[in-house]
């Protein structure tokens, strides 16, 4: 077959890589100019058309021209020190590397002649000399490149023995819980070392030594567990022999069939290769095929599984007549019978609206639609929330009211493509640690990154990594600080005028140009209340401002505030200030915490809005609806969560449906909430595990997790990407079919065969969804909504040419301050975030061998608060807000600044929650984590509500085991 | 109803009343707009009764704002 340069044909070679194939060394990158020019050359008589700067390897790779090597894999970039890949070039001495040599138009290259394979094998037959040849005892038989090169390269005899110096016998590295290490097997290939850097970026290993002696060593020559290494298993999938190796696979041996599915951890949305023998997981592998993830993953995705088989699942149903009782196993008619009576019974006594449902974000998008359908078609009405309520509401409100779409406007490979990057209130190496790889990768090749954050976050100084401007504001003060940037923009004439003339309306961008023009919002006025001084502020702002391309990374930093939704706006209407919209490299892009979030809101689980974000009270957007599903939707929104809370207080909300998510621990003002709990007469939790939340209450619907059920995850992209089942739910029934039976139960019908059924549905009824489905997905491997018939292939940038919403709105964002003010009796602001081991509540992660780096949730502390208050690191403290206390030990450090104090909220024992109000945002209600006035100081015991939970944890255990009795 | 679901709803009231102007319109009405978007009736309900009967804590374009709720008598 002849291959001649035809760019459309060339670009067809790009369009069908195969994701299980190694091309031994990557893609020129698209932010490299050379990916754009194409040159032709001929392999082994084979003329093929490449970019410019890619190796000769991957262009044989790409006409299927396999070249032997060793160091060389196509995650990292070639290094050029095995020697196995030599090949002849016409009209040039010797041999090249092919890994390391790059095409040059008209180049002959042959790969294979008699020369070659005689130097192939002598460098094969030193290797092998000082490698242990227990092949078939080894863990990577049969995985195991050294063995294929071996093979390929016919490797007959090894003249050297074995008796000489050598490495056969140094220890093993069993430090770490998820991988071994045992040098004995080590080529020192370095593939480990530049996966490291490259792929991660966390630069934990090196090669120590030189020639023979030379070894690979983690961190300052330490164990794997002592180093810097964060466990994202990069290295591990890189090394081509059995060196590095899972613990899975060494305990299991080498799984035999693979599944492709979606990760269920964070709004990353991973894809992964589910590798089993029968229905037993053995290890999860990123898939290079994902378009979220590109084959990198971090240590939940990856390692942390074990929670899906743990003995803690709770795997029949339950029923109690209160909470006071202990629990009776029972089928699932009788128990979903027992729930749909119940809630009737609720209704008839108090009223169509006394009952609701929350959805879950950790859910599928199919399940998560169809709770919101049983709210409202079989409970009559609209008190339907998520927990995105807590989390991103804010976004969906912001984004909405400026752009037009309540979702991020990238994808994630357009930082690539970012010149400045601003991350505000978002930890990404911690909470979205696959995108902060690639997002550190953009960094390392020189874009700049301004943080602002009140705490030193890992991106601000890492290896080779440091922020340009880190502003370390008060907590609760991001709209004062993004009002200051915009000043700065506007009174220097930095903004991107031909923009907004064309994209954005222009009675509201004057009437903002005057408003933010106002002194008040200056720098030098704002210095005080964010407490970074004016110059930092002007800076930065320049800095953005004057980027070909700038993108803002937002977290729950910047959405959980009483200014919640006022911030998201800013930050919106910096990004159409300086036209950074509609093109890739630039964008608002919310880092959204659960990996079905963006789903979960896409599906109509708020309150006032049908899946596609459209209101209620619009006579259109419910007709559809009501004649598919065969009845009237109420008009009127429904309950928020913490709407549901004061009125259960109240009396008037007495029953609720609670999929996948566990309130009591993760909603704020615990004490308030379980007041509210404590006052329902139904409360039907379905879930994986016994959590806080089931404690209270009376029907238990064991959940099924991410390997047990078909469905789609929506990432932080608006990704859709498949979940695929493999192996049978241990509670007998997937979540969506758990829904179904109790919609049965109540009388309303429910029909569905598969999760696909259900997706047609919701693209039948969803103007944006339209063109998603199934099939679709099986072709494309995942989709970013909108996709119909305009966007047939789905939708990666939005508002390439206009706004969703037409033009572009600026909205008025005069800074408020929270009411949530330091005062003598409270003097210190605490704030709330994560750390990358575990994920959220922890219900998953502390059920896994992740626990060991995060044993509990300690208080950061700055040393001078610490010494103030007569406290030492380790001590147990005291932390105590308006609302209640709790004890927690005390890590003082220097990330947090005086007067500012932190902690993560993983372990439900530490009641983070207790100490956080009810403030929240005044658009969405989502509460204020992140702002609460605090006391510290030492403590004896833990708090009274500590071991009030102690007590009532401890009985409600007992009841479940009574139930199994 | 306890006090402390009206309590909720008048700091809501009052902060959506701080914050809500976006637009050129009236404040009061930018409340109201937006209340009615997001607020069941019954939350509407128990603040236009409070505002009846007392609304002292109330600030003023939360209060104007009341009179323009949708489907509350
Ligand atoms: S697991 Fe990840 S961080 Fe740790 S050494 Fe390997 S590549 Fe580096
Ligand atoms: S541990 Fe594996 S990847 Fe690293 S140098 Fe040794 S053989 Fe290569
Ligand atoms: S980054 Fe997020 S989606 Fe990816 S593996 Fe980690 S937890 Fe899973
Ligand atoms: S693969 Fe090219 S030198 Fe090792």
């Amino acid at each position: 077959m002849l291959k001649t340069y035809d760019p459309k044909n060339a670009a067809g070679i790009n369009s069908t890589i195969d994701p299980e194939k190694d091309y031994g060394t990557p893609a020129v990158r698209i932010d490299d100019e050379r990916s754009t020019i194409f040159v032709g050359l001929t392999i082994d008589a084979q003329q093929v058309s490449v970019p410019r700067g890619t190796s000769i390897m991957r262009a044989a790779a790409l006409i299927n021209i396999n070249v032997p090597k060793l160091c060389a894999t196509d995650s990292i970039q070639a290094f050029g020190s095995c020697r196995l890949c030599l090949v002849e070039i016409e009209g040039r001495k010797g041999f090249s590397a092919s890994c390391t040599t790059t095409v040059e138009e008209g180049l002959v290259v042959r790969t294979q002649t008699d020369q070659i394979a005689v130097l192939r094998r002598n460098v094969m037959e030193l290797y092998i000399s000082d490698h242990p040849l227990d092949c078939l005892t080894c863990a990577a038989n049969g995985d195991c490149e050294l063995q294929d090169v071996a093979g390929e390269v016919g490797l007959r005899e090894v003249r050297y023995g074995f008796e000489g110096e050598n490495h056969l016998n140094v220890e093993k590295d069993t430090s770490h819980s998820y991988f071994t290490f045992d040098p004995g097997k080590c080529i020192v290939c370095s593939r480990c070392v530049r996966a490291c850097e490259e792929v991660q970026g966390t630069y934990a290993l090196t090669v120590d030594g030189r020639g023979f002696e030379s070894k690979i060593v983690a961190g300052q020559n330490e164990k794997f567990m002592g180093s810097e290494c964060v466990a994202c298993g990069a290295c591990v999938q890189a090394c081509p022999t059995a060196s590095l190796m899972e613990n899975s696979v060494i305990d299991q041996g080498l799984p035999e069939h693979s599944v492709v599915t979606t990760c269920a951890y964070c709004g990353v949305g991973c894809s992964f290769k589910a590798e089993l023998k029968g229905d037993q997981l053995v290890r999860m592998v990123p898939f290079k095929g994902g378009k979220a993830n590109h084959g990198h993953s971090c240590v939940k995705g990856r390692f942390a599984f074990a929670y899906a088989t743990h003995s803690d699942r709770v795997t029949s149903p339950m029923i109690r007549n209160s909470i006071d009782d202990p629990w009776r196993q029972v089928g699932w008619n009788e128990a979903v019978t027992f729930a749909a009576t119940r809630i009737r019974d609720i209704q008839k006594q108090y009223g169509r609206n006394s009952v609701g449902g929350i959805t879950s974000s950790r859910c599928t998008n199919e399940e998560t639609y169809l709770v919101q359908k049983l709210v409202r078609a079989a409970f009559g009405n609209n008190n339907v929330d998520t927990c995105a309520r807590v989390c991103h509401s804010p976004t969906g409100y912001g984004l909405k009211t400026t752009l037009g779409e309540s979702a991020g406007t990238q994808t994630f490979d357009s930082v690539e493509k970012a010149d400045v990057i601003m991350v505000i209130g978002a930890n990404p190496t911690d909470a979205h640690p696959v995108f902060a790889a690639q997002m550190k990768q953009r960094l390392l090749r020189g874009a700049k990154l301004i943080v602002a954050d009140p705490r030193r976050i890992d991106l601000v100084r890492s290896p080779h990594v440091e922020s340009d401007y880190h502003l370390n504001l008060l907590p609760g003060t991001n709209v004062a600080l993004l009002n200051a940037m915009a000043h700065v923009i506007v009174s220097e004439g930095l903004e991107d005028g031909e923009f907004v003339a064309n994209r954005c309306e222009q009675p509201a961008f004057e009437r903002w140009r005057k408003f933010i023009s106002e002194p008040r919002n200056s720098p030098d006025a704002m210095a005080a209340v964010t407490g970074i001084v004016a110059n930092e502020i002007a800076a930065a702002a320049r800095l953005f401002a004057t980027a070909k391309n700038a993108a803002i990374y937002y977290g729950l930093g910047v959405t959980e505030h009483s200014q919640g939704s006022t911030a998201v706006m800013c930050i919106a209407n910096l990004a159409m200030l300086t036209g950074n919209i509609g093109r890739e490299g630039v964008g608002v892009n919310p880092l959204r915490g659960q990996n079905n979030v963006q789903g979960s809101c896409d599906m109509g689980s708020f309150p006032h809005e049908l899946p596609g974000y459209r209101h209620v009270s619009i006579d259109s957007v419910r007709k559809p609806f009501e004649e598919h599903w065969g009845v009237t939707i109420d008009n009127e929104p429904g309950l928020r969560i913490p709407n549901m809370f004061d009125a259960a207080i109240s009396g008037n909300f007495k029953g609720l449906y609670c999929q996948g998510e566990d309130i009591a621990q993760s909603d704020p003002d615990t004490q308030h909430v379980e007041e509210a709990l404590r006052n329902l007469e139904c409360l039907i939790v379905q879930d994986i595990f016994f959590n806080e939340t089931a404690k209270f209450a009376h029907v238990f619907l064991p959940g099924a997790s991410f390997l047990e059920k078909d469905g789609t995850f929506t990432n932080a992209e608006r990704r859709i990407s498949r979940v695929r089942k493999v192996m049978a739910p241990l509670g007998g029934k997937a979540d969506w079919e758990a829904t179904v039976a109790l919609a049965n139960a109540l009388g309303y019908e429910m029909n569905y065969e598969s999760p696909s059924e259900i997706m047609d549905e919701i693209a039948e009824l969803t103007p944006t969804f339209k063109g998603v489905s199934f099939e679709l997905l099986e072709e494309k491997g995942s989709i970013q909504w909108p996709c119909n018939d305009e966007a047939p292939d789905g939708t990666p940038i939005m508002h390439v040419d206009e706004f969703v919403r037409g033009d572009g709105f600026f909205a008025v964002t005069e800074y408020v301050a929270t009411d949530e003010k330091v005062t003598k009796r409270y003097p210190l602001l605490l704030t709330t975030g994560r750390i990358l081991s575990q994920y959220n509540v922890g219900a998953q992660t502390r059920r896994t061998e992740n626990i060991q780096w995060h044993v509990e949730d300690v208080l950061e502390i700055h040393p001078h608060d610490a010494q103030d208050r007569g406290v030492n690191d380790g001590d147990l403290v005291q932390v105590s807000s308006r609302v209640g206390q709790t004890a927690l030990r005390a890590e003082i450090t220097d990330r947090v600044q005086p007067g500012v104090v932190y902690t993560t909220f993983h372990h439900p024992e530490s009641g983070a929650n207790v100490i956080t109000t009810d403030n929240s945002d005044w658009a969405t209600n989502c509460p204020e984590y992140k702002v609460t006035a605090v006391q510290v100081g030492r403590a004896a015991q833990r708090s009274n509500w500590q071991s009030k939970r102690a007590l009532f944890s401890e009985q409600q255990i007992l009841h479940v085991n009574e139930a199994e009795s | 109803m306890s006090s402390i679901e009206l309590e909720h709803l008048i700091k809501m009231l009052n902060q959506i009343a701080d914050n809500v102007l976006i637009a050129d319109e009236d404040e009061a009405q930018c409340v109201a707009i937006h209340v009615n978007k997001f607020w069941t009736r019954s939350m509407k309900e128990t603040v236009a009764q409070y505002a009846r009967e007392d609304g002292s804590e109330l600030k003023p374009a939360a209060l104007n704002a009341v009179s323009m709720f949708r489907n509350v008598n």
